[in-house]
């Protein structure tokens, strides 16, 4: 009789057991669904937050042409603020429009950073290329204390310079970010693309171990990682372009340079796709689904907003 | 003895009806709780790394493998239109009007 009691009270044990295994598992698959959900509600709210930044931005633009325009027109005849008689009207229409450049600029910078928000890359790199953007945008902001304080004319001329030295280095600055955002994106996907390569290479180690013939699939392996090593040497090249612009004289140049590093990658991360193609294509020939090492690198680049 | 017995087959029983109960539940939270709230993601607009290739009507059955090849080189393709809606050619406008009041 112990012995039968003994069996119910271990029945009970796993009676209790096995269903909490399984409804950790359950719990385990809606947290990772819980998780894809948050993400792509981040992405979302980022798109939201770009495209008011957006509206902003372009608000800021027409206030400026109409603050400028008014200011040609107080100008007069004179046509240049430096001769120009400082009437009252052209006093407030200088200042209207010096308030109104910096709204500018400052708007500007506010719409890369949220365009940076909004590029799928680590947050970590996003906090780094936005910190100094929100530098120059407390700089361009602190020149407004210049602006109320115009009194007479050289005050004006003397602000506008400064203003103009402080959105020389910020136009640098954005154009470094927006280059080092696109670059660090390709290097995720690169990356990425890198690791897949090393799983598919296990698994072309397991064919051999098993005397598979891999002839074919070994020199496209070869191939996809030439290709990867190809766009890995021209975003590091790319980005070197994109740091230099702040110290560069022609930074449309510099910047266009690196953009085109950028394209070569991209277009070697294109061709490495194209090997990817055959090399499934072999994979599948010997029986082998890599289903899930694509899936994986799939998920790991994820989704651009 | 025999009541010991009929306990224990009912504390079993017990258990197997609550575990059960338990797992239908967590099916129910997972099919119709969080999923929910990530559906309007489907429509964040110039997306195109999460659009999957779009089926031809005329197209054989596509395994697994080759919609996610697809999705892969969409995510490659989508890297040449990054940054296009940044405008940075005219920043150096402001720069140029700046100087009618500081030249």
């Amino acid at each position: 009789m112990k012995r039968i009691i003994a069996l119910l009270a271990m029945l009970l044990l796993v009676a209790a057991v096995v269903p909490m295994a399984l409804a950790d598992n359950d719990t385990g698959n809606a947290t990772g669904t819980a998780r894809l959900g948050l993400v792509k509600e981040k992405i979302q709210l980022a798109v939201e937050r770009y495209q008011d930044a957006l509206g902003k931005y372009k608000n800021a633009i027409d206030k400026y042409e109409s603050a400028k325009k008014d200011f040609l027109a107080a100008e007069g005849k004179a046509n240049n603020f430096g001769s120009a008689n400082l009437t009252p009207e052209l006093m407030n229409k200088t200042k209207d429009f010096l308030y109104n450049s910096i709204d500018k600029g400052v708007s500007n910078l506010e719409t890369v950073k949220a365009w940076i928000e909004k590029v799928n890359i680590s947050q970590d790199q996003k906090d780094t290329l936005t910190l100094e953007l929100d530098q120059h945008i407390a700089n361009l902001n602190s020149l407004k204390r210049d602006v109320d304080d115009i009194v007479i004319k050289i005050q004006a001329v003397d602000a506008a310079r400064k203003i103009r030295s402080e959105w020389q280095y910020a136009k640098k600055t954005i154009k470094k970010s927006v280059g080092l955002a696109i670059s660090a994106r390709t290097a995720l996907v690169t990356n990425q693309l890198s690791t897949l390569s090393n799983r598919l290479q296990s698994r072309v180690d397991a064919l051999k171990a098993d005397n598979k013939d891999i002839s074919k699939i070994q020199p496209l392996i070869d191939k996809f990682d030439e290709k990867l090593s190809l766009a890995t040497q021209d975003y590091n090249a790319a980005n070197a372009k994109f740091q230099a612009i702040s110290d560069s004289q022609d930074e449309n140049k510099v910047m266009q340079q690196g953009m085109e590093l950028l394209r070569s990658a991209h277009q070697d991360l294109k061709d490495a796709q194209g090997i990817l193609v055959q090399i499934v294509k072999e994979f599948r020939a010997l029986n082998t689904p890599i289903d899930t090492e694509l899936n994986r690198t799939s998920t790991a680049i994820g989704e651009d907003s | 003895m025999r009541k010991e017995i009929v306990f224990l087959v009912s504390m079993v029983l017990l258990a197997v009806l609550v575990a059960g109960c338990g797992a239908v539940e967590k099916r129910t939270t997972k099919t119709i709780g969080p999923v929910a709230p990530a559906q309007p993601a489907a429509s964040v607009p110039s997306a195109p790394a999460a659009a999957p290739a779009a089926p031809s009507a005329a197209a054989p059955v596509v395994s697994a493998s080759d919609q996610t090849l697809s999705t892969i080189g969409n995510q490659i393709d989508s890297l040449d239109s990054l940054g296009s809606d940044v405008d940075t050619n005219s920043l150096d406008s402001l720069d140029s009007d700046l100087n009618l009041v500081a030249s």
